[in-house]
């Protein structure tokens, strides 16, 4: 190739990658954003109170007991329809409890199987960072051991890791929810968590807005369908792993039971770059 | 050569209209009707309810039987009501004409109960949803619409809404479904706190019976909810046999055999073991489809069957 015809087709490139950079820069405006934001809830407010069937009644505050935070993106807030602040609600309409149109939204948390029937609807994603501390949880705050199909108690963290695995097809912990990083941190009387609502539509002045469901004294959960979710077909284990009921930041008033705590300081976000913090300090009792 | 020949065989193929597979043009009926107003029944009406029943008294029916025609292809047809909230829910049920089965062709015997063929160019279909009145885009007898409308938040983000308040339910799940052709549809609309309020129902063509290009159809509203109703036949309790005789003739008679058509129809699904359906059709046979299995009529004994079930038999005589 002679020099010429070398320089020439360097010059090519060189405007060819200019295009490209040039592209790159293209503004879509789609008119969403991504939120970034912090979470917080006062530990005596994180406090559930537990009973079973022999009728002893304790207190528990520990951040593993802290249940799914979800947090939406709305218009504005509103507290004409419920004792609590709310999302401004759209029209209701027969049966309905009406949809509060959610701009986009996102959890600290998510309902996670705990590979055994006795988590269905009973552990979230990002509160355990280790098997024995799933066990130590149920063992010593639910007072409830971890038992497996026959009712045996699992007391081994690594015959509780084997079970996941088999049970999930996996050959390590990164592929389960159940076990990882946790989300909440102590920050004085606080518990903490960051969280991201990816991919929201965007307005300036957008409120956001959350609860967080906490469990009944019964430690069940009111977002959570047992019925639903993936299935589990282990050998004669045959039954669903439960998952959050769908539309709930759309309809949270059919979710907000007692003991529920819900934002009472909603963030108005006015530009998506600065980070938002919502504190869930009413805690609702019906 | 050959080639030509074939090539000319092909294009003689490819002259067929298939005119018979679509429903030709009545102007018997209209493409859309304005049905007026219904009353809400008392759920007792549904041990009762006939094409009689309903003009019983003079101008003001307590529910329809009635026709609408195929569309031009371009619009939407179809039929609307309204009816007043009575303050609860109310179950609005649609039975478009006539009924239909798959017949079973497996391996097994020609008598199983479902091996008789259904006669598939009577039935059509219609599709079921309404809400209040003051939502309604539509105009009556004139234009099918919709609920849509419009909710604007406090950012001024405009968000379109469905205001339907009821779409066809599935006996099965409960949740929006198609029952399919022939197939009565209902869905439920809670009134609370509408009491006297209008609301209107739309019937919406889907499809229409090949043989007349007309398609009959039944509708009623009902106290309390779809589950609630007295029909014990059926999971929802709203079967075939809640509204009967709604096939109807181009000059709007009963269309012969065709409410026993229906109740062999629902005897056969509660009892199948009791062969209705198969008995009905062998005694009368332009009733169901045609090309049944060989021996199926032979297999039955048909004149024990007429003797046992009178009603199901010569009707057409």
């Amino acid at each position: 190739m002679s020099s010429d015809r070398l320089q020439r087709v360097a010059l090519a490139a060189i405007v060819g990658s200019l295009s490209l950079s040039a592209a790159c820069t293209y503004t879509e405006d789609l008119g969403m954003a991504d939120l970034r934001g912090t979470v917080r809830v006062k530990k005596e407010d994180a406090t559930i109170t537990l009973t079973n069937l022999a009728g002893e009644i304790w207190e528990v505050t520990d951040p593993r007991a802290i249940g799914p935070v979800y947090v939406g993106v709305y218009a504005g807030l509103d507290d004409s329809l419920y004792e609590y602040p709310h999302p401004e609600w759209g029209p209701v309409l027969g049966d309905g409890a009406g949809d509060a149109f959610p701009y986009g939204g996102g959890t600290v948390g998510r309902f996670a199987w705990g590979c055994y029937e006795a988590t269905v609807c009973k552990t979230v994603s990002g509160r355990y960072d280790s098997y024995q501390s799933v066990l130590d949880f149920f063992k010593d705050e639910l007072r409830s051991p971890l038992t497996d199909a026959e009712g045996n108690e699992i007391t081994s963290a690594i015959e509780f890791q084997e079970k996941c695995f088999q049970a999930e097809y996996v050959t390590s912990d990164g592929e389960l929810d159940i076990v990882g990083d946790t989300d909440f941190v102590e920050n004085g009387d606080y518990y903490e968590a960051e969280i991201q609502i990816l991919g929201t539509r965007f307005e300036p002045g957008v409120t956001v807005w959350g609860f967080i469901d906490q469990p009944d004294e019964t430690f069940s959960f009111s977002t959570c369908d047992d019925s639903d979710g993936d299935y589990n077909a282990y050998y004669d284990e045959r039954y669903y792993k439960g998952t959050n009921f769908e539309e709930v930041l759309n309809f949270p008033g059919e979710y907000i039971r007692n003991g529920d705590l819900v934002s009472d300081t909603a963030a108005v976000v006015d530009d998506p770059e600065q980070p938002f913090t919502i504190e869930f300090g009413f805690k609702y009792e019906d | 050569m050959l080639a030509a020949a074939a090539l000319a065989v092909g294009l003689v193929g490819c002259d067929r209209a298939a005119d018979d597979l679509l429903p030709q043009a009545n102007e018997a009926a209209p493409q859309i009707i304005e049905i007026g107003e219904l009353p809400v029944l008392p759920q007792s009406a549904t041990d009762e309810i006939s094409a009689t029943y309903c003009d019983s008294e003079g101008d003001a029916p307590n529910c329809y039987y009635g026709q609408v025609r195929a569309t031009d292809g371009t619009t939407v047809g179809g039929a609307t009501f309204t009816f007043k909230g009575t303050g609860s829910p109310v179950c609005v049920v649609v039975d478009p004409e006539s009924l239909t089965w798959n017949q079973y062709i497996g391996a097994g015997s020609s008598t199983v109960t479902w091996g008789y063929p259904d006669n598939n160019a009577d039935d059509g279909d219609m599709d079921l949803f309404g809400g209040l009145t003051s939502y309604y885009t539509g105009s009556p007898g004139i234009e099918i619409g919709d609920f849509s409308g419009f909710y604007t938040d406090s950012l001024g983000r405009e968000i379109e809404i469905d205001y339907v308040e009821c779409y066809n339910e599935s006996p099965y799940t409960g949740g929006e479904a198609h029952a399919g052709r022939g197939a009565p549809e209902f869905c439920t609309i809670n009134t609370a706190g509408r009491e006297g309020i209008d609301y209107t129902v739309v019937l919406e063509t889907f499809s229409v019976p090949r043989d007349d290009g007309l398609l009959a159809f039944s509708a009623a509203v009902f106290e309390g909810r779809c589950t609630n109703q007295t029909d014990s036949i059926g999971l929802a309790g709203i079967t075939e046999c809640t509204m009967t005789g709604e096939a109807r003739t181009e000059s709007g008679e009963l269309r012969e055999c065709s409410r026993q058509l229906e109740f062999a129809y629902c005897l056969n699904t509660n009892q199948p073991s009791k062969q209705y359906l198969t008995g009905f059709c062998c005694a009368n046979p332009g009733v169901c489809g045609d090309d049944p299995p060989d021996g199926i009529c032979s297999e039955i004994d048909v004149g024990a069957f007429c003797d046992d079930n009178p009603s199901l038999c010569n009707c057409g005589t």
